[in-house]
């Protein structure tokens, strides 16, 4: 079976598509293991953090691959394309259900820091990395789709600027413009919760 | 130690501009060096790009929640895919599916019976009416034709049969006698 597993593990993700075209399980079972994953996460962040949901979702876009196989072309790049399909897949849902709303009533930033201190590890330095996600989580709800996509396939997914204009469908100047946009803008929400936030001496205070 | 306004033209803003880009990886040699220059001595900024760090590490896959792939995903699907691919295509393989999916069907046996003897009658017809010249039967012997003598004048009348029927001409064996005399002297 390590064979079988080696003799499939050097082959590229469109070759593999190739495979699964024609039936091949194991073709299949490397493709899972590579992105089900890094998907897995994906949806995660962009459903509002809803472990149940992302676990569906990976289950129907790993069924679109398999009953579909005709939609990807060998020649296009399967990460852009996979991951074009899981954005739409999350596009379609905020449509549905709205689950925009829900992300509007998570609690602010108070709340969260208090439950954090409450219900956590006691340990100090966990809590400051529990609270500064967990806040974090809340401020990437709180973006639009645009941008928290972009923001999550470059610093989650470590996607190109390329294949992240390519996905969401416009020009590398617009992501680029999201990413600096949205960095920035969490940056400031979160500085106040940075575990390693050092003690600024005042003769180096901002100038 | 450097003064961090050697350059008047840069200040905080500037630099942390240019660290929001540093950590996408976005900046030149030049700005990467005038950058690096101003955090030595520079607190705040250090601080802010320590921000922009810990953000980018909390979105790395693994940290935070502890989020695993149900392992019935990955069964269900292999599951679907062995159950919606076509059999392997050998002619005996699909012969023997397509007897199978005739013999699923509830065809009356009888039906079934004379339809098959239909079958093996036409079958044996053809067989008769096609062979070839060197198969052809033989024919009947009465059908073979016989050379005979002509007949004598001598031999008619010993062959007619006058003393049965006390004319000539009653049977057909008379007919066939005369007839043949008649021809032969023709």
């Amino acid at each position: 079976m390590a064979i079988f597993k080696n003799s499939y593990a050097k082959y590229s993700d469109e070759k593999l598509m190739g495979y699964i075209q024609r039936g091949d399980t194991s073709a299949f079972n490397e493709l899972y293991q590579r992105y089900s994953k890094r998907l897995l996460f994906y949806f995660f962040r962009e459903l509002g953090g809803d472990e149940g949901k992302a676990q569906d979702f990976l289950q129907e876009i790993f069924l679109k691959i398999v009953e579909k196989p005709g939609l990807f072309h060998t020649d296009r790049s399967f990460s852009t394309w996979i991951f074009t399909v899981a954005y739409n897949m999350c596009k379609n849902e905020y449509r549905r259900l709205q689950v925009r709303e829900i992300v509007e009533n998570t609690p602010d930033m108070d709340e969260v820091l208090q439950d954090c201190e409450s219900e956590l590890h006691p340990s100090e330095k966990n809590v400051d990395h529990k609270t500064f996600e967990r806040a974090l989580l809340t401020e990437l709800d709180k973006l639009d789709d645009g941008h928290r996509t972009a923001f999550l396939l470059r610093h989650q997914q470590n996607l190109s600027i390329r294949e992240i204009g390519e996905i969401l469908g416009c020009s590398e100047g617009t992501v680029k413009s999201r990413l600096f946009y949205t960095t920035q803008k969490l940056a400031a929400k979160l500085e106040a919760f940075n575990p390693y936030k050092a003690e600024v001496p005042e003769n180096e205070k901002s100038k | 130690m450097k003064n961090p306004n050697e350059n008047p033209k840069v200040n905080c803003d500037d630099i942390q501009r240019l660290l929001v880009n540093k950590i996408s990886d976005e900046l030149t040699r030049d700005e990467d060096r005038l950058v690096e220059e101003h955090l030595k001595s520079c607190g705040h900024c250090r601080s802010y790009q320590n921000t922009l760090l810990s953000l980018k590490d909390s979105m790395q896959i693994g940290r935070g929640e502890k989020l695993v792939p149900d392992p019935a995903i990955r069964e269900n699907i292999i599951q679907r895919m062995k159950t919606s691919q076509p059999q392997e295509t050998g002619i005996l393989r699909s012969t023997w599916q397509y007897v199978k999916s005739v013999f699923q069907y509830r065809v009356p046996v009888y039906q079934t019976l004379s339809g098959l003897a239909l079958i093996a009658l036409i079958f044996l017809a053809t067989k008769q009416i096609s062979f070839s010249p060197d198969q052809r039967p033989p024919e009947p012997r009465s059908l073979v034709r016989m050379e005979m003598p002509a007949p004598t004048q001598m031999s008619v009348v010993d062959n007619l049969d006058i003393l049965a029927h006390q004319k000539i001409g009653q049977s057909a064996k008379d007919d066939t006698t005369l007839t043949r005399f008649i021809v032969s002297t023709m």
